[in-house]
């Protein structure tokens, strides 16, 4: 058994004595600052001047006392001027007494922490290390460190460092001479909460600004996974399941004396990358942990409003890590305080030290492992002396099985609590007696920064009409609201176009333009699907513009004469192809299709309907069976406002004008180097691409979008004068 | 064993703002706070050395610290003594 929580009374004792330390390092620097301000005090330089005699002994018996390197070494500090020269001898690398009576407080509290971690001082390496940094030797610092991540790994290194990490990195900045982040070692060792990163001295106000927002809150499906019961390792397995995906739970939980009280259950920040949408994030971790307010706690209040939590009830809040930091910004929200009964908090993981509930009667317990940083990241680490409120629970203990950071995983913290910290979950576990029983309802959300405006705003904030098919009622436009696609013009020889088509069709050097669109819809009014067509490029079909027909195919949907005819059209979804049918009248069949667009290059694949998809070189045995392969590089990209189309299609015996408006990110690519293959399946769409000859041909000009939103609009019926003289 | 609560001092006060010292009798005070700070630093080492609680490298630091506390005083308080002439 590896798991400790008890405090040697060696320990208790080195703590009280750096407690004390760094009281005398803080009055001395005091002292100093004091000085500072007499010595660069204009009145008494003037005064000085004006009387020599006996002013500039005096001066120079002030700046003996300030620098003198067997008194108070080098103490200038405080004010503007102050701490100028205090930076300049921090770059000099001058120490004054303060700094050192400041070291002796942290070496103190790293002794201390030697007790309950005696495998700390036991391994010459970490001694060796703790040394050099003491003595501010770097190169020796960095080379032991070096060793010991090349020994051990970085996950054993952090876990051997992990207990003392607060004091090292106040050390470190104590000594580095870098002036920035001497506030944040001064605030490590009184125990105060620093207002810049101990390493670089980046303000934390810098970092917290990215986490920007007021918090919302939107209900989200449930998780089955997620416990009916209301209880102490219930909750903590509850966070576990959520997971840190940017959700959280309000639960309603009936107790044992049938009174309704309720759960806010908050999980961690999402490792990855540090900005997201969502308030668990690194940055949204940083401000939870040293501010008051955030979109987290945001997000949290409108979750409980939202649930209709009433007013008056009472409730118990459990985060884990930047979720325990969040409950308790929530317990000391007068207002949050003031219309709900915040009975626990409980804090697993967290650095939560500094915080206050604004409630005197919510109870506090804070778990936390002495391997594990996160909860140190507010200053107050296993070493500290300082506790902000001794009215708290606090279970710290030391489990050496689990190094950081397996052992700040929720699962990790379950485990120590089910299995090896029983004194701990009896003493929670009756606390949270009235909590425990059956979860009469249960409400995932998943939070945000800031509210988020409807789906597809604003491009597919349109009204909508429902039209009648056999796959039910659509609601007309069709709204795509995810998708990317690629869209090739070839040119082929006008006799292979069909015939009887709304219009004439547009020509290049005598040849008719055919274009192949491929799409990949993620998300909209028909689900997830994915469709290629093959159109041919038609002119106005009152009237040829050969000039300008070109401006014309530029032009957004509502304004364009010209459009495209749809000679075929595959597709991976049944409810797509009878949209297409009934609405439009086009000729759809089912295929299976693959568009990939990454890194330069595009690639499509449409087999027969019951094939894997992938792509495969062309003429091998595998791609006798398929429709077609399109391949090869985009080449360089020139913007385009929009990808819009008019198509027409003829339904029932009458011709349809219908707009496809896309709007996203869209490039042209004129000098695309892709070649389409076409298969030798009897499939209409691949027969359809032999008719035309395109099996090996290149396109003219290529258009994609990797991101786009569509709307596909009903047609309207026109009547096209017939050309032919009767 | 799962202590209720750690026993653990409580945080130091906030430190006193920096106030404008620029009398010879402020200095003395600055002097008269220097040589108690370096009489508790020595208590302090003197104390953890009779519990067994010290650690070695602890007695030489501490007395170090503790002379330049001592000597620290004594220019403080002739700082406030030639300031004084002056004023």
């Amino acid at each position: 058994m590896t798991v400790t929580t008890t405090t040697e009374p060696r320990d208790r004792e080195l703590r009280a004595a750096a407690a004390e330390v760094a009281e005398v390092a803080e009055r001395v620097k005091a002292i100093g600052d004091r000085l500072t301000a007499t010595l660069l005090d204009p009145a008494l330089t003037a005064s000085a001047l004006r009387s020599p005699v006996t002013g500039l002994p005096a001066l120079r018996a002030l700046a003996r006392a300030l620098t003198h390197a067997r008194g108070l070494g080098f103490a200038f500090g405080g004010g503007l001027a102050g701490g100028t020269a205090s930076r300049i001898a921090g770059f000099l690398g001058t120490d004054s007494l303060a700094v050192l009576i400041a070291i002796t407080s942290l070496r103190l509290r790293i002794s201390a922490v030697g007790e309950r971690h005696p495998a700390l001082f036991g391994d010459p390496v970490t001694r060796g290390l703790i040394d050099a940094v003491t003595r501010d030797r770097d190169i020796e610092t960095a080379r032991l460190l070096r060793t010991m991540l090349n020994r051990r790994g970085v996950s054993q290194t952090l876990a051997t460092l992990a207990p003392i990490a607060m004091e090292v990195m106040a050390l470190k900045a104590l000594l580095d001479g870098n002036p920035f982040n001497d506030g944040a070692a001064w605030a490590l060792v009184t125990g105060r909460l620093p207002d810049t990163e101990p390493l670089l001295g980046v303000p934390t106000r810098a970092i917290t600004a990215w986490d920007r927002g007021e918090g919302a809150a939107e209900r989200a499906e449930d998780d089955p996974g997620l416990g009916r019961t209301g209880g102490l390792l219930e909750f903590l397995a509850d966070l576990a399941v959520l997971g840190n995906n940017g959700r959280a739970v309000v639960q309603q939980v009936r107790g044992p004396d049938g009174v309704c009280r309720y759960v806010v259950l908050a999980p961690g920040m999402q490792v990855g990358r540090p900005i997201t949408p969502t308030p668990q994030d690194l940055v949204g971790a940083w401000r939870n942990t040293v501010q008051g307010s955030s979109p987290y706690v945001g997000a949290l209040m409108r979750a409980v409003a939202d649930f209709g939590v009433p007013d008056g009830a009472e409730l118990t809040l459990v985060g884990h890590s930047e979720g325990g930091a969040a409950v308790m910004n929530l317990a000391q929200h007068p207002g949050f305080c003031r219309r709900y009964r915040v009975r626990h908090v409980l804090a697993v993981g967290a650095p939560v030290d500094f915080k206050t509930c604004a409630d005197p009667r919510t109870r506090v317990a804070s778990i936390t492992n002495q391997n594990d940083l996160v909860p140190a990241l507010d200053g107050l680490g296993a070493g500290s002396p300082f506790a902000r409120d001794p009215s708290w629970y606090v279970v710290d203990y030391t489990d050496t099985r689990r190094p950081f950071p397996q052992c700040h995983n929720i699962r990790a913290y379950l485990a120590n609590l089910r299995d090896d910290l029983p004194e701990a979950r009896a003493e929670l576990t009756r606390r949270l007696a009235p909590f425990t029983g059956r979860a009469v309802r249960t409400q995932v959300y998943r939070l945000w920064d800031r509210a988020r405006p409807p789906s597809g705003f604003p491009f597919l904030t349109v009204p909508t009409h429902p039209v009648p098919t056999s796959a039910g009622e659509i609601p007309m436009p069709v709204k795509l609201l995810d998708g990317a696609g690629l869209v090739c013009v070839f040119a082929v020889p006008e006799e292979l176009v069909p015939g009887g088509l709304p219009g004439s069709v547009v020509r290049v050097g005598g040849r008719a333009l055919v274009a192949l669109s491929v799409f990949e819809h993620r998300d909209g009014t028909l689900g997830a699907f994915k469709e290629i067509s093959c159109s041919v490029v038609l002119h106005d079909p009152w009237r040829e513009r050969p000039l300008r027909v070109w401006p014309d195919l530029l032009a957004r949907a509502g304004g364009r004469r010209s459009g495209v005819y749809v000679l075929e059209r595959a597709l991976t979804s049944d409810k797509a192809m009878v949209v297409g049918r009934e609405v439009w009248g086009l000729s759809c069949s089912r295929a299976s299709v693959t568009l990939r667009m990454a890194g330069g290059r595009a690639a499509v694949a449409v087999h027969p309907p019951d094939r894997h998809l992938q792509v495969v070189p062309a003429g091998s045995e595998r791609a006798k069976g398929m429709l077609a392969v399109l391949t090869g590089t985009l080449g360089p990209g020139v913007p385009l406002p929009h990808l819009d189309s008019v198509v027409y299609s003829e339904l029932a015996g009458s011709t349809l004008r219908s707009h496809v408006e896309i709007h996203g990110t869209v490039r042209a690519h004129p000098l695309s180097a892709l070649r389409l293959r076409v298969g030798g399946s009897p499939h209409p769409f691949a027969a359809l691409l032999r008719g035309l000859r395109l099996d090996g041909a290149r396109p003219l000009i290529t258009v994609g979008t990797t991101a786009c939103q569509a709307r596909l609009g009903a047609g309207t019926p026109i009547a096209i004068p017939d050309k032919e003289l009767p | 064993m799962i202590p209720e609560a750690v026993p653990q001092p409580p945080a130091l006060p906030a430190p006193p703002p920096v106030r404008e010292h620029r009398t010879p009798e402020a200095l003395s005070r600055d002097a008269k706070e220097l040589a108690a700070l370096a009489l508790r630093l020595r208590d302090l080492a003197t104390r953890l050395r009779r519990s067994g609680a010290s650690p070695a490298w602890l007695d030489p630091v501490l007395t170090n610290q503790v002379v330049r506390c001592a000597h620290a005083a004594e220019h403080l308080d002739d700082a406030a003594r030639l300031l004084a002439l002056h004023r």
